[in-house]
């Protein structure tokens, strides 16, 4: 197979012989936290899905689903896992909602889909990671009068701080992304904080804040206006000692642009959290 | 022999007295002596008549002394030989006979963002240039209008005219039209109107063709864009403009994002390029945009179009998850109408909607989407090795009454599944002319 054959591949083939070469030279799919990343195509679990989406009949469909369902039983986390890859490169609306009709036939619940897709939201894929977001929706349960349900991740994330490591700073990151002011509550309680005042500070600013995004939602203020007491709390929050705190400001600047500031967005640029840098830099 | 006739008969007249402000009162091009717009019997008949008539005492002839020699005489008779059935860009007294230059203007529809996609560069055919409501449709710009991919409000319009380097000028019938050079209103780059008309447009001596931009600033109507020469009012070709009033969002369903050219497999941008094509301000989008929330890309354009450029009309359909997010979008805007403005949702369809909870949401949308005035469905029901189970459902208040249309019930769709549902002529028939009737542009 030469170089140009190799760019021809479409990106599931490249990802099976990448997988294949693994194999062969011994190297583990899954060792370490730093390699959480890459989780690898199961080369047969690929196969089986594609030729599930593409078959041209029910009777041909049962049969391979009957073989899906083998390898749930043998290793639900992998399915999962394996399913989100596959649908992250579906080039069909019928292999997209695969993934679909695999959780909720295996009847998968989102402790289990969390699980599994957390040690995924590191890799270096945005495919990958739109699938993964898009997967976790579902068990966010957020609607237009209803805010994301964030406790599965407080679970988790309150799990790795009594253990003594760091959250999870993708699955952080994106619960930021999600909804800011859910987020930084589920970070303040997961976090353990147990100080009343610093809870209160922390509750203050995330009131004010969204005090002033309904005001001028709901056109209390003018739809671009930000109230003095938003942008105190902003700059109190922007230096609070957390960097999950921090990491609010550039967050919910992004949701709404009416609140940016640009000093102290160049503040946090050089914060010494890369999560907070990274989103501070991205908005500017 | 008819003008031979004249000939003779203008040798008799030929003593008559110059007069030095000879056909100066006359506004019609040079020969269109009855002011009709063309040069024909009519104008001849009129011509005859004022042969050897002194203008000045019979101001009826005025525009027969074409050289405004005070004269109507053979040197007129031979100018209007020369311009019988033709067009001429001048007008009395400076006629020379030289034949008017012809132009043809073609309006295209809306731009998004900074080109056209996911919409083909599409010209307003040209027998639908002047229909009040097929013609080319423009969006109101105003300031503070969110515009962040570069202006798109702005209508192209390319001028092309023959002989290359015409004089020519444009004429508008409102003063809601401004009309450009540079695509993003570039200082220096508009055109300007004195009253209603310009003054000769900047066409180089070598060019036959000449791209515009036109604008339109506030108040909804209609208002025509004319080409004509700069010192008479002789139409060339004429294009009618409507303000829009309402938005147009289609939303496609999971893996089906927007392209061009369009997927034929992709029913609801089918339906989308129909209705663009047809004069509405379409919007098309991978429902990917809209958030379980409602929130996103797509919520802040129809935002953006209600509260900047005074749109009040609103109207949304997807099919698959794309139905999901419908209802989703709809529910927003209605959450938040306070800090919007007036608006109404016009119209909403389903075709074999699911919920769009997240990617991997595969229920039934069964909700009627809030506050919609009128709202079309189409569904169908697989089994799961059919179609994964993914399948729309009856929706209370629907359209065909009382709860939508089971296409299995009918002959042409009775063994559909979710993925082909979209794609029926039938459905897109539907959706398309009750758009038509239930969405002003």
């Amino acid at each position: 197979m030469t170089i140009t054959n190799i760019y021809r591949m479409t990106r599931r083939h490249r990802l099976l012989l990448v997988a294949m070469c693994a194999c062969i030279a011994s190297i583990p799919a899954i060792a370490s936290d730093a390699d959480k990343a890459s989780v690898t195509t199961n080369p047969e679990t690929q196969a089986l899905l594609d030729e599930f989406a593409n078959a041209n009949d029910a009777s041909a469909r049962e049969s391979l689903w009957e073989q899906l369902r083998q390898s749930d039983r043998a290793d639900r986390v992998s399915l999962i896992q394996q399913v989100t890859l596959f649908a992250s490169d579906a080039k069909s609306t019928r292999a997209a909602m695969v993934a679909g009709a695999v959780i909720k036939e295996f009847d998968m619940t989102g402790e289990e889909v969390v699980a599994a897709l957390v040690p995924m939201m590191t890799a270096d894929d945005s495919a990958l990671q739109k699938q993964i977001k898009g997967t976790l929706a579902e068990f966010e349960d957020q609607s237009a009068s209803r805010p994301p349900d964030f406790s599965m991740y407080r679970a988790i994330i309150a799990n790795e701080l009594r253990e003594g490591r760091d959250a999870p700073a993708a699955l952080v990151e994106h619960m930021y992304d999600v909804d800011p002011s859910t987020a930084l509550l589920t970070m303040m309680r997961a976090s353990q904080m147990r100080e009343p005042t610093k809870l209160r500070e922390i509750l203050w600013a995330e009131h004010v804040v969204s005090d002033s995004i309904w005001k001028s939602t709901h056109g209390f203020i003018e739809r671009n206006a930000v109230t003095s007491q938003a942008t105190e709390q902003l700059d109190q929050l922007a230096h609070h000692p957390s960097w999950w705190a921090r990491l609010y400001v550039p967050a919910v600047m992004k949701r709404y642009p009416a609140l940016k500031s640009a000093t102290l967005l160049e503040d946090l640029q050089s914060d010494q959290n890369e999560s907070v840098a990274a989103a501070a830099r991205k908005l500017r | 022999m008819r003008y031979l006739c004249i000939t003779m008969m203008l040798i008799g007249f030929s003593a008559l007295s110059p007069r030095a402000d000879g056909g100066a009162g006359c506004p019609f091009q040079c020969a269109d002596v009855d002011g009709d717009g063309s040069i024909n019997d009519a104008d001849f008949a009129l011509f005859a008549s004022c042969l050897g008539e002194d203008p000045q005492s019979a101001p009826q002839c005025d525009c027969s002394d074409m050289d405004g020699n005070g004269q109507i005489d053979l040197a007129d008779f031979a100018l209007f030989t020369l311009l019988f059935q033709n067009v001429s860009d001048e007008s009395p007294p400076g006629c020379t006979g030289a034949l008017g230059s012809t132009a043809n203007l073609t309006a295209y529809r809306p731009q998004h963002g900074n080109g056209y996609a996911p919409f083909p560069r599409t010209p307003v055919p040209d027998n639908l240039e002047t229909d009040p409501w097929l013609g080319p449709g423009i969006r109101i710009n105003q300031p503070g209008d969110d515009d962040p991919q570069g202006e798109d409000d702005l209508i192209e319009l390319v001028l092309d005219v023959s002989p290359p380097g015409a004089a020519l000028a444009l004429h508008r019938s409102s003063n809601a039209l401004r009309v450009w050079t540079s695509r993003t209103k570039t200082p220096g780059s508009e055109i300007a109107f004195t009253g209603d008309k310009t003054s000769t447009l900047p066409i180089g001596p070598g060019d036959s063709s000449l791209t515009l931009w036109v604008e339109w600033t506030t108040g909804f109507g209609t208002a025509a864009l004319t080409v004509e020469p700069p010192t008479t009012s002789v139409v060339k070709d004429e294009i009618l403009f409507h303000a829009f009033e309402s938005i147009v969002v289609a939303l496609g369903g999971e893996n089906q994002p927007t392209s061009v050219p369009v997927d034929p497999n992709h029913g609801t941008f089918l339906v989308g390029i129909a209705m663009y094509n047809v004069g509405f301000d379409v919007h098309m989008f991978d429902e990917d945009v809209v958030g379980s929330d409602g929130s996103g890309e797509a919520y802040n354009t129809v935002v953006d179009a209600i509260a900047n450029r005074q749109v009040d009309k609103v109207a949304i359909f997807g099919y698959s998850h794309g139905g999901g997010s419908t209802y989703d979008m709809a529910d927003r805007l209605d959450i938040n109408r306070a800090g919007i403005g007036v608006f109404s949702i016009l119209y909403t369809s389903y075709v074999d909607a699911v919920g769009n909870n997240s990617d991997v949401d595969t229920s039934m949308e069964l909700r009627r989407p809030p506050s919609t005035g009128y709202h079309l469905n189409h569904y169908q029901h697989g089994s799961f090795f059919e179609d994964l189970s993914l399948d729309g459902g009856p929706v209370p208040n629907s359209n065909p009454p009382p709860t939508g249309l089971d296409i299995e019930t009918t002959p042409w769709g009775a063994t559909s599944t979710h993925f082909e549902v979209d794609d029926f002529i039938e459905v897109r028939s539907l959706m398309e002319s009750t758009i038509e009737s239930n969405v002003t542009r």
